[in-house]
């Protein structure tokens, strides 16, 4: 498990090799002027983040946050709500809607995390399915399953706009979560996943750590909800649903969890698969369950120990 | 005037149903914790087995039931030996987090299996036993009378099997120390696969009955999984005495919700339970965990 870790890129090739994936991503889609291949490196990116959100809980303290897809609905319904009822716009709805999805993380954290992480799995997936209940039923307000059209980020068609926000957001998640696990937190959350009564022992207070953890963790689960509702520009009572979660977790399994950035491969092989083999879209959960049964018997480590066994020697010499 | 008989008869009908899947649910956590998210997909096989008995194979009521039970025991031990076997192989400390990934997987596999095999048509059948009787002034079909009355002693069985019985002993023995079994002569190995098998023969007889009354589809284990998990939670993971108990209190909650309140709001009412349960006593109604002085 601690040979996941990602260093500070102090090693010169790896920040080299960083800066070079940033520049490709920037500067590649306007020189294509394919909106079509601008779609799906969006899709990417949007699953990149959502995994990475997903990994921290999953990767660090070791609980599966079941309910992952409730703390996304709640922040998009949140904005879209403003949007659309209020003309809020989404640059500004965005920090209500995390504050949403904070508070409800915190909550669901208060409740549970004083016990073993099984708890926190299963109450949060009750508390996605009550919310996927709730707006189905709130027809007044989030008019059910005729979903809720939800006014767009960008005035116009261009795509060009949404994937540097995403981009953007992206970027920031990572910059943050991995600031977050690289200092002393980082080590808290990962004492804590490896051996909660060893961490007791020394004195850490873990259930003050795995609910700080859960919590960021659902704040940026709560971003990408934020820019889904806005991007799609529909919403329906699914996006509570564990298709939404069982995505994330899928894709953060498979990238190699623990690792933050182990789903950005995940997620390119994966949408990538799906996009070339559209006909395989109707059998995706059939084939995220059967990944996900091949990687926990024969792959814990995932994409990102493949990174780690062929690229660490080049981009992290000194190791 | 409150239709009290109706509300009693309902949420034992009810909760005879939440018993035996929770049930398993609460033994595979208890003795070889496994946080399991299958057990609902399995009830869900259980009611296919038990509807193709019935149909294609003309089986009679009982004996249907019997076959369910048997090759949902042999599903059980087979997922065992292929699956969990190799994980508890490499999984160490995170065992119980890796079985909950693991579950979901088959969980997915179960669904979308089910649903490529059979369609998403519902599966049921008219009745096991025609005819109603009547309890105390209320009528109440055969059907749910006997099913309430075989679940309970399906569970009667189980404890009796726990109690008395080698194998039984032994099971509770992993459960308590798995460390130290082995130096008694067990083997460790064909515990954890009695013990899937009898959780797989536990949810897939509740399915059978549920596809009796009602139907089976291949999303069945969705709301089955939910219910096993809400019952386990408010009992305290891995009791199963307390996940019998509570299956009726959630039943009667349950049934009182739909009496009094309006649609929706049952499932609601199980949620805000467990949030009560969680504040004021974290570790369940029935919590090993903490126990109170007169519980030794």
């Amino acid at each position: 498990m601690g040979k996941v870790v990602m260093g500070i890129p102090k090693q010169r090739n790896l920040l080299y090799f960083i800066l070079a994936l940033l520049a490709i991503s920037i500067v590649v889609p306007p020189v294509m002027r394919n909106d079509y291949l601008n779609t799906v490196l969006i899709t990417i990116v949007m699953w990149a983040g959502i995994g990475a959100a997903f990994d921290l809980t999953a990767g660090y303290i070791k609980v599966t946050n079941f309910g992952f897809a409730g703390f996304f609905a709640a922040a998009a319904y949140t904005s879209a709500l403003l949007a659309s009822d209020f003309g809020i716009s989404p640059f500004i709805g965005v920090f209500p809607a995390l504050l949403v999805a904070t508070a409800f993380g915190a909550f669901v954290a208060f409740l549970t995390l004083r016990l073993h992480g099984i708890f926190a799995a299963a109450f949060s997936w009750f508390m996605a399915t009550t919310l996927q209940y709730v707006l189905a039923a709130e027809v007044n307000y989030t008019r059910g399953y005729e979903g809720l059209t939800v006014p767009q980020w960008f005035s116009g068609i261009a795509t060009l706009p949404y994937y540097y926000l995403i981009l953007a957001m992206y970027v920031v998640e990572l910059l943050i979560l991995f600031r977050i696990v690289r200092g002393k937190y980082g080590f808290a959350f990962k004492i804590i996943g490896e051996d909660e009564t060893a961490a007791r022992t020394v004195g850490t207070d873990v259930t003050f750590y795995r609910s700080m953890c859960f919590t960021v963790a659902c704040l940026f689960a709560g971003l990408m909800g934020v820019f889904y509702a806005h991007y799609f520009a529909i919403l329906t009572p699914d996006v509570s649903s564990l298709m939404i979660t069982v995505q994330a977790l899928a894709i953060c399994y498979i990238g190699g969890r623990g690792t933050l950035w182990g789903s950005l491969p995940a997620a390119i092989v994966i949408i990538t698969i799906f996009e070339v083999f559209r006909p395989l879209a109707e059998y995706s959960l059939i084939i995220y369950g059967a990944l996900l049964v091949i990687v926990m018997l024969y792959a814990q480590g995932g994409l990102a120990s493949l990174f780690i066994k062929y690229l660490k020697p080049i981009l992290m010499p000194s190791d | 005037m409150i239709p009290i008989l109706d509300i009693l008869l309902d949420s034992l009908v009810r909760g005879a149903f939440y018993i035996l899947v929770s049930a398993s649910l609460a033994l595979l956590f208890g003795i070889i914790s496994v946080a399991s998210f299958m057990q609902g997909d399995l009830a869900m096989l259980g009611g296919y087995v038990a509807f193709f008995a019935l149909t294609a194979a003309g089986l009679n009521p009982i004996l249907a039931i019997v076959v369910t039970g048997g090759v949902m025991f042999l599903v059980g031990a087979f997922m065992e030996g292929s699956l969990f076997r190799p994980l508890r192989r490499i999984s160490g400390k995170l065992w119980m987090f890796n079985t909950f990934v693991l579950t979901l997987g088959i969980s997915l596999l179960l669904q979308n299996g089910a649903q490529a095999a059979f369609g998403s048509a519902f599966m049921g059948v008219q009745y096991l036993w025609p005819g109603t009787t009547d309890v105390l002034g209320s009528s109440i079909s055969n059907d749910r009378l006997i099913m309430l009355f075989l679940s309970v002693g399906i569970m009667v069985f189980l404890w009796a099997f726990l109690k008395f019985t080698k194998h039984g002993r032994a099971i509770r023995a992993v459960g308590m120390n798995e460390g130290a079994v082995p130096l008694f002569g067990v083997n460790v190995n064909m515990i954890y696969m009695l013990t899937f098998g009898i959780t797989g023969l536990l949810a897939g007889v509740g399915g059978a009955f549920y596809m009796a009354l009602y139907t089976t589809y291949p999303l069945m284990g969705v709301t089955a999984n939910l219910k096993a998990w809400t019952v386990v939670l408010i009992a305290g993971l891995g009791n199963v005495k307390g996940a019998v108990f509570c299956s009726f209190l959630l039943a009667f909650i349950e049934t009182v919700a739909t009496y009094y309140l309006a649609s929706g709001w049952p499932n609601v009412a199980g949620v805000i339970i467990v949030i009560l349960v969680l504040l004021f006593k974290p570790t369940g109604l029935f919590g090993t965990e903490v126990k109170g002085i007169w519980e030794k």
